[in-house]
């Protein structure tokens, strides 16, 4: 028996702008967990495996692409509670006792894939360090009297290499904090994907990446998903243009990005440049192998 | 101050972004009598914390649990949890919460809107095409009248809910209707008119624009403005709704004359609508036809007046609903005292964000003897073009993923930048749409391109001919804009007929 279409026969649906890898194209199903001004977060169910949750972002402000956000033109009326069917390419979001209220012709949608990223050089991130600190005081201020003690456990660790030691730093900081991604995931995230481009700290990397996989189930599905793309490189757009500008860009180009990444949401962009400027202070740690 | 307690509430799988979380942590720890509250994620990392500050954690959460603990008096901690409950049953979507306090959510359907007691009897639809018609047919099951806005409705549709809607008295406007004044409320995309004699019945937005905005320059009103969509004079959807409204206007006392908006419909569709228009002729009101491009004198002996611009349109209906002011004609000459375009530039370069304005334009300037490529032709969009080229900025090609030109025209402006600066180009064509709907800032963007180019100093700048549709009773005004576009440069036509034989003029006057 063939299933019922996903839209009347002979309609369209809009396509987004851009769509993250980890966006499904087809047999998901789930609910719209959150709706912020500018973000409808979708959590969605592929597998018993796969749960993604995809960011429908309207591309204002920070953050417009990522590995699991959708970008569109204009924020559908989704609300908390609706259902959510992708089926052969379609996203549809049905309200209950109201109908569809959104559909998005997700297989039509340009995937968001930017090339690999170049290495940050061990020898320019001192100065990449200040030039990231110098540009947002105020923010980043809150992010260190939040988080200087336990992600300094995390590098503390790292440093001397004390595997135990990381495990239970990691630990403490996995879902510390406020927030839907809770502050010491972002910087857990910013410190991963810096050290996994760093020259030299890919080894410290795969050390902590292992100790941050343990330790999934211990925070929010968000922040679960943000963690596990940060093990693996995936970064959204705004925390990517940082690590590209250490990497390549001049001092200005680093403000223009770090700035960016201030402006998103509450504490999570100060929160991440926090673990990215921590991430560059692993550039001076000696390379042997973590006991 | 008594003893301390502590007390706490979880809520399985709710969500709250961040900024909603710190706000109500700092609520909270602001209250008389609370000495910590957190409201965060129920993460093990988060309890861990709570718990060393001395604020009772459930034995089981989930971490995609919220938390909220607070530690104080014992009152000071009752009142701060009954807060937090009640910010969390607030209008940011919350599920299951109950704080006894009624919110008075936005409707969700056109059904939920009428359960309420509200008695609209007419529902403007903008939805993604694929539910529009859907919609659209539950509004007509209400006893509504649909403005359908929304595209991507299915020519069967269309036809379907004419039918549907003509059975049971009621109009359906669109699809793809942007524009109607119905008892003096605009919706879409329309102008702030006074009300009068004047009906308008159109197949295009920007069309009927042009005359409801002219009827009130010229001291007259409008009574009703009906759009019936782009397709609605093709032979397949037969004029459905313009013979409707025809019907309707026949027996509205209020309405001396009915002006006829469309590209030519098919001769079948015409005769059907010459028709239509008979009941309000009987009556002795008048029907004024602007079909766009339909050959002269095609239509004498219907009693239908025809008129051969949309700027005709409204002088002639302003003239037969009399007594007013007697009409202008229609096209002034070109100003002796400008220049007539860029020394050694030989091309016109249009660029129209209103549809039919470009149409319009082009058929214009055909006449005169300018011949042009469009986008509307098939013709392209190139700025390098090396013929004379009209744009319509409103075709897909620019606005899929993008809003419209008229609420954001700065792809239209880029491209003025750049036809400014081809030593090639001689004239520069384009259209100012003001009013509800439109961008409230429409000419921002142009007046910095125009200064770059230094239009109004530089003795060698392309002549730049504008056309601006809409009222001093629109925000911005037409007064305002047609001074600031003035001040930079800009010659401005009273119609959009006018610029585009100003246009032509100034290219054949320098021998183009």
């Amino acid at each position: 028996m063939t299933a019922a279409p996903v839209l009347p026969v002979g309609a369209r649906a809009d396509r987004g702008r851009s769509r993250g890898r980890h966006v499904p194209t087809a047999d998901a199903d789930g609910e719209v967990a959150l709706v912020t001004t500018s973000t409808a977060y979708l959590s969605l169910r592929v597998s018993a495996a796969v749960r993604p949750v995809v960011a429908v972002h309207d591309g204002r402000g920070a953050l417009p692409c990522g590995p699991a956000t959708l970008v569109v033109d204009a924020l559908p009326q989704l609300r908390p509670g609706d259902r959510v069917r992708v089926r052969d390419g379609l996203l549809v979001a049905t309200a209950p006792g109201v109908g569809p209220v959104a559909t998005v012709d997700v297989g039509g949608t340009p995937l968001w894939a930017p090339p690999p990223r170049p290495p940050i050089e061990p020898a320019r991130a001192s100065a990449l360090a200040t030039a990231l600190l110098g540009g947002g005081s105020a923010a980043l201020a809150g992010a260190h009297q939040r988080l200087a003690a336990r992600l300094g456990a995390v590098l503390g660790a790292l440093r001397s290499r004390d595997g135990a030691a990381l495990d239970e730093a990691v630990a403490r900081t996995v879902g510390f904090g406020p927030g839907l991604t809770p502050s010491g995931d972002d910087a857990l995230a910013g410190l991963l994907l810096t050290a996994a481009n760093l020259a030299g700290a890919e080894a410290l990397a795969a050390h902590l990446a292992a100790a941050v996989w343990s330790r999934l189930d211990a925070t929010t599905a968000l922040a679960a998903q943000l963690l596990a793309l940060a093990c693996e490189g995936e970064a959204d757009e705004a925390v990517d243009d940082v690590l590209r500008s250490c990497a390549a860009g001049s001092v200005a180009d680093v403000a223009r990005a770090a700035a960016g990444l201030l402006a998103l949401g509450a504490t999570s962009g100060a929160d991440t440049l926090y673990g990215i400027v921590s991430g560059l202070l692993l550039a001076d740690a000696p390379a042997r192998a973590v006991a | 101050m008594g003893a301390e307690v502590s007390r706490s509430t979880t809520v399985p799988n709710r969500y709250l972004d961040s900024v909603a979380l710190l706000r109500l942590s700092a609520e909270l720890a602001a209250l008389d009598g609370i000495s910590a509250a957190t409201a965060v994620m129920a993460t093990p990392a988060n309890l861990e914390r709570a718990r060393e500050n001395g604020i009772e954690v459930p034995a089981a959460a989930s971490p995609n649990d919220l938390f909220v603990g607070v530690r104080g008096t014992a009152d000071a901690c009752d009142a701060a949890l009954a807060l937090a409950v009640e910010r969390l049953s607030g209008p940011e979507g919350a599920r299951g919460a109950s704080s006894g306090t009624a919110v008075v959510s936005p409707p969700r359907s056109i059904a939920q809107h009428v359960r309420r007691g509200n008695a609209a009897d007419l529902a403007l639809i903008s939805v993604p095409g694929a539910f529009a018609a859907a919609e659209a047919g539950k509004a007509l099951d209400l006893g509504m009248h649909v403005m359908l806005f929304s595209d991507n409705v299915s020519l069967e549709d269309e036809v379907a809910l004419k039918r549907d809607g003509a059975e049971r008295g009621l109009l359906v406007m669109g699809p793809d209707c942007g524009t109607a004044i119905v008892n003096g409320v605009p919706l879409g995309f329309a102008n702030a008119v006074r009300h009068g004699p004047v009906a308008v019945v159109g197949a295009s937005g920007t069309g009927m624009q042009e005359v409801t905005a002219r009827v009130h320059r010229l001291g007259s009103g409008v009574s009703q403005a009906i759009g019936c969509g782009g397709r609605d004079l093709s032979e397949a959807v037969g004029a459905a709704t313009m013979c409707q409204a025809l019907a309707m206007l026949a027996d509205d006392p209020a309405t001396e004359v009915v002006v006829l908006v469309s590209k030519p419909p098919h001769p079948d569709v015409l005769a059907r609508v010459v028709d239509a228009a008979a009941p309000a002729l009987a009556r002795g009101a008048s029907v004024v036809a602007a079909f766009l491009g339909l050959p002269t004198g095609a239509i004498d002996g219907t009693g239908l007046v025809q008129a051969p611009s949309l700027a005709a349109a409204a002088d002639l209906a302003v003239a037969l609903a009399g007594p007013g002011p007697t009409p202008s004609a229609s096209t002034r000459p070109l100003p002796h005292d400008r220049h007539h375009g860029r020394p050694g530039g030989r091309l016109l370069r249009g660029a129209f964000t209103g549809g039919t304005f470009c149409y319009e334009a082009l058929a214009q300037l055909d006449a005169l003897g300018v011949h042009c490529a469009s986008n509307l032709k098939g013709g392209g969009s190139d700025v390098s073009s090396p013929e004379h080229l009209l744009v319509d900025f409103g075709d897909d090609e620019f606005t899929v993923g993008r809003p419209h030109p008229m609420i954001d025209p700065s792809v239209r402006d880029a491209w003025v930048d750049a036809a400014l600066a081809r030593p090639d180009t001689a004239v520069v064509l384009l259209d100012v749409v003001l009013g509800h709907g439109s961008n409230p800032h429409p000419v921002d963007g142009l007046l910095t391109v125009f200064e770059r180019h230094r239009l109004g100093e530089a003795a060698d700048a392309p002549l730049v001919v504008a056309h601006v549709c809409g009222t001093e009773l629109d925000a911005p005004s037409r007064d305002r804009i047609v001074a600031l576009l003035s001040i930079d440069g800009v010659l401005v036509a009273d119609s959009n007929d006018e610029a585009a034989a100003w246009a032509a003029a100034a290219l054949l006057e320098a021998g183009r």
